[in-house]
């Protein structure tokens, strides 16, 4: 596929269209040798303006060129290669469209990503996927294949030291190898499901009573309308495109934008704290409470990790005001995009109040990554409103 | 193929409209909807409707088709689009597939078929939908479409402008009826068109 002379949307469009097409009839028949169409859903958290949001990928080192209003290709670098497409798809999120390999566009993506303040990715908790699993069953065919990927490691509830891995700032896609590397000592699930919806709606919830991490979905497939095959989504905001037709794609990327889009008005709304007289503080608290209470072990491991480390994989920094041998304050900020919170970390809960003006993407991302490392199974409010009715998707009508 | 089979003939309704569109065909067709600023944008374009919509749909126990294809759609001036279905006959209320497809037509309001379309945001002002069908008195041939624009109203849906021009066969002449049209496409409306004689 070739972005250099592409000068309208239309012709973008087309390319990807048919690029997706030819995509889907070779792993249709078991040859798939070039990469497939994929989507990067990222933030924008301060909504920045066309020349705010050019500048935050020049600064990244690439050159970007306009097409239209809300699209335009950006091109390495230092490749000087075109490597996607990149549209401002719904106010304050951008969707990076590229059809490069996988290995090479996750760490670009990535790189970007970390390179400015200006972009974030999404963070799809395994209670946004829950919702999103449920809208499936009740708008797909029973009878469509659908595919779940649960992930779930236990970083601070280890017999091992505290080992490098856990300062990792990797955002847990590692696939775990058992060939002559060290493996840690701690509960890890990394588990694929394929079936048809049906048998997956019926399945799962006793599945759940069994194991915990069962509630961690890392990647959710939607199949895909008018084909077979479909689109899978990852935690990190990433999409694959596996269906053969990418205008069906960049509709199910519209429609989980939104939904996020949703969530995370919604979550400041109610979560953001704010004066409305000097005696009257307002604004719900958030509350992750852990299924079950934490060792003392893990939540010192835990505290260490987080705050006392500069890597780690909450992106988190601050200095812990111990309270008590099972107590902590942090006024804490994300490091990525240098915004408050504040937290009482104690083995049971973690309270966070978000002052406003804090992105309520930083609540999802601190959710998704409790689930993914310390408790599969923790329970969220915001107030005394569960997190799922937040990411609850909105239908709405015709405007 | 007598002149009444001809006007029901979706060969012939399609190539009626694309002869509307062309300034010099070779035939007797006024180019009517060349006139009115009018060119082929696509050509059995699919147009999926957005997830949300069709959810809402579903949840409203409304059946549409998530994934329609109008036989032409036309684009004029000013970002306005024409989207033209062709029917050997019209339909009543119900819920085959006429009344589904029927239903995804009508919600292509602006923004909806702007999102159909993979277009940005404001490319598309107005929508009109264009119903072709051969002309018949014993009934109001107009009146199962508006029953389903109706439902969709009730249901608080928005819908597109919509009306039904009508093939009708006189003596050796085909003649476009337009009373069946709304005002916003009256600029297209009261004009006569011959096909060559069929016939006798």
């Amino acid at each position: 596929m070739e972005l250099a002379n592409v000068k309208t949307r239309e012709a973008a469009f087309e390319q990807l269209e048919g690029y997706s097409f030819e995509r889907k009839a070779e792993l249709d028949q078991n040859r798939s040798r070039t990469p497939l169409v994929k989507s990067y859903l990222l933030e924008d958290p301060e909504c920045a303006d066309d020349q705010e949001f050019l500048q935050a990928i020049r600064q990244a080192g690439h050159e970007i060129y306009r097409i239209d209003d809300t699209l335009f290709k950006i091109k390495d670098r230092a490749t000087k290669r075109y490597v996607g497409l990149v549209e401002r798809l719904i106010p304050r999120h951008p969707v990076i469209y590229s059809h490069e390999e996988a290995r090479f566009m996750d760490g670009w993506v990535h790189r970007l990503v970390n390179a400015t303040t200006h972009l974030d990715r999404l963070w799809i908790s395994g209670h946004a996927f829950e919702r999103l699993l449920e809208w499936n069953f009740e708008n797909k065919q029973p009878r469509r294949f659908g595919r779940l990927v649960f992930q779930h490691t236990s970083v601070f509830e280890t017999d091992s030291p505290l080992d490098q891995s856990i300062e990792s700032d990797g955002e847990g896609e590692a696939v775990l190898s058992d060939a002559d590397e060290y493996v840690p000592e701690r509960r890890t699930t990394r588990f694929t499901m394929v079936d048809r919806l049906e048998v997956l709606q019926a399945k799962l919830p006793k599945m759940r009573t069994l194991y915990a991490p069962l509630h961690v979905i890392a990647q959710l497939r939607f199949p895909a309308n008018g084909s077979t095959g479909g689109h899978d989504f990852y935690f990190n905001g990433k999409a694959t495109n596996r269906s053969s037709s990418f205008a069906d794609h960049r509709a199910h990327v519209k429609f989980v934008l939104e939904t996020y889009r949703n969530t995370i008005a919604k979550t400041e709304a109610d979560a953001w704290q704010h004066e409305e007289t000097a005696f009257n503080l307002t604004g719900a608290a958030v509350r992750l409470r852990f299924s079950e209470p934490l060792l003392q072990d893990t939540f010192e491991k835990f505290i260490t990790a987080t705050f006392q480390r500069r890597q780690n994989r909450f992106g988190l920094w601050g200095d812990p005001i111990v309270l008590g041998h099972s107590k902590v304050h942090v006024y804490a900020l994300d490091r990525h995009l240098w915004q408050q919170l504040f937290i009482e970390i104690t083995p049971q809960q973690m309270i966070v109040l978000i002052p406003r003006g804090t992105c309520g993407n930083s609540i999802h991302r601190l959710v998704t990554n409790v689930q993914q490392y310390l408790d599969p199974a923790v329970n969220v409010w915001i107030g005394d409103r569960p997190y799922s009715e937040y990411v609850n998707v909105q239908h709405g009508v015709t405007p | 193929m007598t002149p009444e089979q001809l006007v029901r003939d979706p060969l012939y309704q399609i190539n009626a409209i694309l002869w509307m569109l062309t300034p010099s065909s070779g035939t007797s067709i006024e180019p009517v909807l060349y006139r009115a600023g009018y060119t082929v944008h696509q050509i059995e374009a699919e147009l999926r409707l957005p997830l949300r919509l069709a959810s809402a749909l579903r949840d409203a126990g409304i059946a549409a088709s998530s994934n329609v294809s109008p036989d032409l759609l036309l684009k004029g001036h000013e970002k306005e689009y024409l989207i033209v279905e062709c029917k050997a006959t019209m339909f009543g209320d119900g819920d085959d597939r006429s009344q589904r497809q029927a239903r995804s037509l009508l919600l292509q309001v602006p923004i909806v078929l702007g999102d159909c379309l993979s277009l940005q945001p404001g490319a598309v002002a107005k929508t009109h939908l264009l119903y072709l069908t051969a002309h018949d008195s014993n009934h109001d041939q107009l009146a199962g479409l508006a029953k389903l624009d109706g439902q969709l109203k009730k249901a608080k849906f928005s819908t597109t402008n919509h009306g039904l021009l009508k093939l009708r066969v006189t003596g050796s002449r085909v003649v476009i009826d337009s009373s069946g049209l709304p005002p916003a496409l009256q600029r297209v409306a009261g004009w006569r068109t011959r096909s060559p004689r069929v016939g006798g």
